[in-house]
């Protein structure tokens, strides 16, 4: 599903047309990107959350190579799904 | 920071952003959520502007060990979710990181880096053997050294020896070691004497640390302050060692005249002379100073000191209750009490608990150790 079926499903279910949806689902993803900059997590009932982890730095090693790289930290966002999320797959 | 943000706390705040109504705002947000969870399990992959993507991830069977009983299970292959977020939201979530780059390392760097872990957990040690000298400069009350104890170290090559750890005991080695503990007493007095009239050798010994003569002393600095006592006023009579002590020490009294552990022992005719009591002076300073380090913190009565660095241990007695904290280990403990990291079997013996199951507030009992 991309993101154009996307926007028609949801404004669909918001009585808007397509352009709003697209215009609000920016929105929301500029007051998302508020909160993981200010370090925050998003925790969705439901859903799940949606949090920035820090990884530490490591020290890589290409197989073909053999050459060590130094892989420095990084911010990452990452999704887990809740329970209940999990428990539909099944 | 670290704050979770629920339903209700987005719902307003894209309501603010949005300047739409709060039940339409709280409609939106929902719908937007339900849709991708709906749609992710149905179609299998769900993709949101600006956002990212959300897929279903299929995963195949696999073994796996049972942690607690070391038996082999099947982890079914089942499917689940992955989130791949859009690479310009990725950079605007690493902004705080970007300015780091991946680098290349050569070998030597990668064993420097080796070494600086190394030496993080060496610098307590060199702590404590510098303020050890200063302690026992201070002395002046000297009590006999009650119960020598002799442990004998196998050899350390010249340039670990100032890495004053774990030397096994090996039984074949405490009788010479008896019997050469009078001629290392000598060596050592010779290595104080060229310690103090070389304050370079001391400079080769604690690369790590800079010295910064101002005529009566030396100060160090590095993760620790500390002071050194002027060169001349260490003799052998103060310099001590590991063999502490003692029953009823106060900290304050520790001492000893007896050099009782010898560490690099296996040091043999092929290494200079100089180099021996080099190593060896580093090697003593370093252990004894853990130990008389340890003592004054105490600032209690022990039954018995012993040297932190030798393994085979008995347990005798309580040496106090101590109380769990946040954050602490038996490895922390041990450290603590013992000077050694390596311990901590002994603690977690005395409590008979389950190392994993320790919460903050247990009451652990820290046993005493005397030296087999």
């Amino acid at each position: 599903m991309n993101n154009k079926q996307f926007l028609t499903q949801l404004s669909g279910k918001c009585s808007i047309d397509d352009s709003q949806a697209s215009e609000h689902v920016q929105t929301l993803v500029k007051v998302l990107q508020q909160i993981w900059h200010d370090g925050d997590a998003v925790s969705l009932s439901g859903f799940g959350v949606l949090e920035v982890r820090k990884k530490n730095e490591r020290i890589s090693v290409n197989p073909t190579t053999g050459i060590r790289m130094l892989v420095p930290p990084k911010l990452v966002l990452t999704f887990k799904p809740s329970s209940i999320l999990k428990e539909k797959l099944k | 920071m670290d704050n979770k943000i629920n339903f209700q706390q987005l719902v307003e705040q894209f309501a603010k952003a949005s300047g739409m109504s709060r039940n339409w705002s709280e409609q939106f947000v929902k719908s937007f959520f339900d849709i991708i969870s709906e749609k992710v399990i149905e179609e299998g992959l769900v993709k949101v502007k600006g956002l990212g993507t959300f897929k279903l991830v299929a995963t195949e069977n696999r073994e796996s060990v049972n942690v607690n009983t070391g038996e082999r299970i099947v982890i079914e292959g089942h499917q689940k979710i992955n989130f791949i977020p859009e690479s310009e939201l990725k950079e605007f979530i690493n902004q705080p990181f970007s300015a780091f780059e991946t680098i290349q390392l050569n070998d030597e760097q990668v064993e420097e880096l080796a070494r600086m872990d190394d030496e993080s957990s060496n610098s307590a040690k060199e702590e404590a053997a510098t303020s050890v000298s200063s302690d026992s400069a201070e002395q002046t009350e000297v009590k006999p050294v009650t119960k020598p104890v002799v442990l004998v170290g196998p050899l350390l090559p010249a340039g670990g020896a100032r890495n004053g750890e774990a030397h096994h005991i090996h039984p074949a080695f405490r009788f010479i070691g008896k019997v050469l503990v009078w001629v290392l007493s000598v060596a050592l007095a010779l290595g104080v004497v060229a310690y103090a009239v070389w304050p370079a050798l001391f400079v080769v010994l604690f690369k790590d640390v800079e010295p910064n003569r101002d005529g009566s002393g030396m100060s160090y600095t590095s993760q620790f302050e500390f002071e050194v006592q002027p060169a001349d006023t260490i003799n052998a009579d103060t310099v001590i060692a590991d063999t502490v002590i003692a029953d009823t020490v106060v900290a304050d009294t520790v001492v000893a005249d007896t050099i009782t552990e010898i560490g690099s022992f296996d040091i043999s005719e092929t290494e200079s002379l100089a180099s021996a009591e080099q190593a060896a002076v580093a090697d003593r300073t370093a252990s004894s100073g853990t130990l008389v380090l340890l003592a004054s913190d105490e600032m209690r009565d022990l039954s018995e000191i012993t040297a932190a660095d030798t393994v085979n241990y008995l347990i005798v007695g309580e040496l106090e209750k101590y109380v769990i904290g946040n954050g602490d280990t038996f490895t922390k403990l041990a450290l603590k009490y013992y000077g050694s990291k390596k311990l901590w079997p002994y603690i977690a013996k005395c409590n008979n608990v389950d190392v994993n199951k320790l919460k903050a507030g247990d009451v652990v009992s820290i046993p005493i150790l005397v030296n087999r």
